[in-house]
């Protein structure tokens, strides 16, 4: 499906370029029954402290329109695995359910395939399914919900897959949040990890999620000794990023920055209204906004 | 009398390595293998058919890579598909070239299994490294032979692979079948244990003399431990040429007076199986 480029009118919205969102969550009634209840509860209502009538869920349709608010084309929507399935304080969203609203409405979402390294084959198995089938146009990982540096060994199969299948794999670098008191996670995503994961394997794509916080500066400089190493900017409010990060979004690492979401932690509106106010040179927020992701991702 | 496979044998040795010295080898006496001399000798002594091993090493860690490509052996493979079958020989520290190089020596060639020497990599067969490798011949539903016992002495090698290492691979690709070569000396009863533990882990008993088998490995196979049901299913016989010979070698198995069922298995019931030649 082609992108739209310049001169198409989105809903509301007026901002001259069309962002990329490379990371949504599925916030419908739907995919909230999937979700533990303690952190729905705990995590997104008293920690975030996201609108209460979201909690009910956010549909489709009025996700786009959020969307259209903040001037946003395209979403990549998480097929989420948060830790090992199994457990009252873990899930997997089904990549189907992803593949279903990318069908729905394959003009404005992408789907990414979750990663449980746990699952081994099965998993790698899985991956490529979403990719070749679904037509899931790159991998997620979050490492710590597997307790597994990003440069541990059962990550490695799913790496190589990502190589052999041409899509980039985002993972949370930085620390984690509690989601609920009784399923403590370490925070074991430093970003010099995925130094090691690039020399490892110089053709995979890697996009460092979260900005690394509150390890920035590690990130940055992951991301500017390799080629493929990319820092994708979410999950913290525009207005908040560290000034060394915003300068590298706009001088020397414009083409190693994708923007995000990670709706609805974040709304569109709200994140789209603060990078303006950020001031970026025209060239540089058009690569961050856009330009890379679809160069990454290959939209 | 079932079918005897030689399952493991060195195409072509690498006398570049100091082994030669420390043993008094001549090297100009080394000679890569002669396909129709070593049928011949098949022949005289009843055996099918044998695995051509297109081996990697170096010349001690770090050192020149020594490789016999897959493609120096498959016509050999490809000209007498009755007596030889293929293992692709890998160089584990070469990444995604690695699995490349796998792909096209099992789903191009057809070879039937992938073979590693560790020793001369310097990197543990447990470290991420491996995993990818693990994983592509899960896909391609072949075993990986690793060499996990002692290294090879005074030759710029050291021991990276102990048959325990394979324990945590084992346990993670209950899929995969794993199998340790030359028996994990001095390791033997640490790679018994290992086969005994998972279903997917095996044993190729070659590169010693039959006549110094040890006892956890008889034992083994011939399932006299009080725990061990399966053992007589699970060791494969090998040579290792040029590292053993064929005549001695079978004529050193015959004098361990196995019970003739358990030995048609070591001697190829098991290799058919397992390596899936009859596929």
């Amino acid at each position: 499906m082609d992108l739209h480029e310049e001169g198409i009118t989105m809903g509301e919205s007026s901002y001259d370029v069309k962002a990329i969102d490379y990371g949504a969550n599925l916030f419908t009634a739907e995919a909230n029954r999937i979700r533990p209840k303690e952190q729905l509860r705990q995590f997104y209502t008293q920690k975030i402290g996201i609108e209460s009538r979201m909690m009910e869920g956010v549909s489709i349709e009025e996700m786009i329109e959020r969307m259209d608010r903040g001037g946003f084309e395209i979403s990549l929507l998480i097929s989420t695995k948060a830790g090992p399935s199994g457990t009252p304080y873990t899930y997997h969203m089904p990549y189907q359910m992803v593949a279903d609203v990318v069908n729905k409405y394959p003009h404005r979402f992408r789907g990414l395939a979750g990663i449980d390294p746990t699952m081994g084959m099965k998993g790698v198995r899985e991956l490529e399914y979403g990719v070749k089938n679904l037509g899931f146009v790159g991998a997620h990982l979050y490492p710590h919900w597997f307790g597994l540096a990003p440069d541990h060994a059962k990550y490695y199969p799913f790496y190589a897959k990502c190589i052999e299948l041409d899509v980039p794999i985002e993972m949370q670098i930085g620390h984690c949040l509690l989601y609920t008191p009784d399923y403590p996670l370490r925070s074991v995503g430093r970003p010099i990890t995925l130094d090691t994961v690039a020399c490892d394997f110089p053709e995979l794509k890697l996009i460092g999620i979260h900005m690394g916080y509150p390890w920035t500066e590690e990130m940055i400089s992951v991301s500017y000794k390799h080629p493929n190493v990319y820092i994708g900017a979410d999950a913290y409010a525009p207005r908040h990023w560290q000034e060394s990060f915003v300068n590298y979004v706009n001088t020397w690492g414009q083409d190693k920055v994708l923007f995000g979401s990670d709706f609805p932690l974040l709304d569109f509106e709200r994140i789209r209204r603060e990078v303006e106010e950020l001031g970026l040179r025209p060239d540089a927020k058009r690569k961050f906004l856009r330009d890379n992701a679809k160069k990454v991702f290959k939209l | 009398m079932a079918k005897i496979i030689d399952v493991s044998v060195n195409f072509r040795p690498h006398t570049e390595v100091k082994f030669y010295d420390y043993m008094g080898i001549r090297r100009d006496a080394a000679h890569p293998l002669d396909p129709k001399a070593y049928i011949s000798e098949m022949d005289r002594l009843g055996v099918a058919k044998a695995g051509l091993v297109a081996n990697v090493s170096a010349n001690g860690i770090g050192g020149e890579v020594l490789m016999t490509h897959v493609d120096e052996v498959a016509p050999v493979v490809k000209a007498h598909p009755d007596r030889f079958f293929g293992w692709v020989g890998i160089n584990p520290l070469k990444g995604m070239e690695t699995l490349r190089y796998i792909d096209y020596g099992i789903k191009t060639l057809g070879f039937k299994g992938v073979h590693v020497y560790p020793h001369w990599f310097g990197v543990p067969v447990d470290d991420r490294i491996y995993y990818p490798i693990y994983a592509k011949c899960c896909e391609l539903g072949v075993p990986i032979a690793l060499q996990v016992g002692t290294n090879t002495p005074r030759s710029g090698a050291k021991c990276v692979a102990r048959p325990i290492l394979l324990d945590d691979v084992a346990f993670h690709f209950p899929e995969l079948k794993l199998v340790g070569l030359h028996i994990g000396w001095p390791w033997t009863h640490e790679m018994t244990m290992l086969a005994r533990n998972y279903e997917n882990v095996y044993i190729i008993a070659d590169a010693h003399p039959p006549r110094e088998w040890e006892k956890p490995l008889l034992d083994y196979i011939t399932q006299k431990e009080w725990i061990n049901k399966d053992g007589s299913y699970k060791v494969m016989w090998g040579t290792d040429w040029p590292v053993q010979m064929l005549e001695p070698s079978l004529k050193e198995v015959d004098e361990l007076n196995f019970p003739p069922e358990i030995k048609d298995r070591l001697l190829g019931e098991n290799a058919i199986r397992i390596m899936g030649l009859d596929r």
